[in-house]
């Protein structure tokens, strides 16, 4: 499975955007399946499962990305000591574990890069979505991913069922979410590490930040 | 917003944008702060966080941000005094281990640990009798370190 693929830049609600300027949503759409992963991405997760220990899962929420997106759940009504973000969510399931555990190559491309990058990624069932996918408050007030038709799911939440990739998946979008004190580069670098894990080429001459 | 005389809006007491921002900057600026103060505190010490698995993300309204912020101060104070109290309490276990070491017999079977003191490792030392019974009965004693991490 190879190729080239863009990078697309979801909007933001111009209330939400007013409220926090950073906020931010990248995303990728690749034909993946959710299939067993290959030996070489089950070898990084061994790897990662092993470096990672304790002492780092305590100090991650000292670290710039958790950092971020610690201080905006707070900003958004949510407790990041209940509601975890994925780079701290992800490593608490490893100290409970033991390891990272495999999945799919889908949930396995996204957990080595949450480990790598820290960045909030997530996957979606691309072919049950109206593009452009984007970020806004709904009619109960709860901030939401959605895309043209439907709202997928709350912020940094699970996406609901249609959404969710399943075993009939044929492409996934991948999502990346930025806020404050997280540069634009880095949701695309992230972006482009799920891709090199799904056996993709993200087009990088192409700026999407330029439109 | 407040009202004052001749139906005019006293604009000093407007929420502004510029507020709401000042608030986050002032969030975002306390969770830092807490989160470099979690990481000095013992595990063991931390309070627990308060489940709210309801909680939705939403904008918040100006006084739920005053309160988050207020909130956090609240817990920051805490966990400040927390960790003052556990430097004392390391302050107090080296104080005592240097005791120990200085008249293990006065300190008998007492045990200090690194996780009391403060310091990297897992290791203990205990105040032990020297060749088991006969160190008993001649009041010889030592201090013995273990040899650390399992």
């Amino acid at each position: 499975m190879t190729g080239t693929v863009g990078i697309e830049v979801g909007w933001i609600d111009h209330v939400l955007a007013a409220e926090f300027p950073d906020l931010a949503l990248r995303y990728v759409v690749v034909e993946a399946r959710l299939e067993a992963s290959p030996p070489e991405l089950l070898g990084q997760l061994a790897d990662l499962s092993t470096r990672f220990r304790g002492r780092q899962a305590i100090a991650l929420p000292t670290k710039p990305v958790p950092s971020a997106y610690r201080a905006f759940f707070r900003q958004i009504g949510l407790d990041p000591d209940v509601h975890r973000n994925p780079a701290e969510a992800v490593s608490y399931n490893r100290i409970m574990r033991g390891t990272f555990r495999s999945f799919n190559r889908v949930a396995d491309s996204i957990l080595a890069t949450i480990v790598e990058t820290h960045i909030a990624l997530g996957a979606l069932d691309a072919d049950a979505l109206s593009m452009p996918l984007g970020i806004r408050p709904g009619d109960d007030g709860v901030l939401g991913l959605v895309d043209a038709d439907h709202r997928i799911g709350p912020l940094f939440g699970s996406p609901e069922h249609p959404f969710e990739p399943s075993a009939r998946t044929e492409h996934v979008a991948v999502t990346a979410v930025g806020v404050a004190g997280i540069p634009s580069w880095m949701l695309d670098h992230a972006l482009w590490r799920v891709a090199d894990h799904l056996g993709f080429a993200l087009d990088s001459e192409e700026d999407p930040s330029v439109r | 917003m407040t009202v004052i005389e001749n139906g005019a809006v006293d604009l000093r007491l407007v929420p502004t944008r510029t507020t709401r921002h000042e608030f986050h900057r002032q969030i975002a600026r306390l969770e830092r702060e807490l989160s470099a103060s979690l990481v000095s505190l013992d595990p063991a010490r931390r309070p627990l966080a308060k489940p709210s698995p309801t909680a939705q993300p939403h904008l918040l309204s100006d006084a739920e941000l005053e309160s988050t912020r207020d909130a956090l101060v609240a817990r920051l104070g805490e966990i400040e005094a927390l960790l003052v109290r556990q430097s004392a309490d390391r302050d107090q276990a080296r104080a005592l281990l240097k005791r120990m070491s200085d008249a293990p017999a006065e300190y008998r079977w007492v045990t200090v640990t690194t996780k009391e003191t403060g310091d990297e490792g897992c290791r203990t030392w205990q105040s032990v009798p020297v060749m088991g019974p006969v160190g008993i009965l001649g009041n010889w004693w030592r201090i013995r370190m273990s040899s650390g991490c399992p």
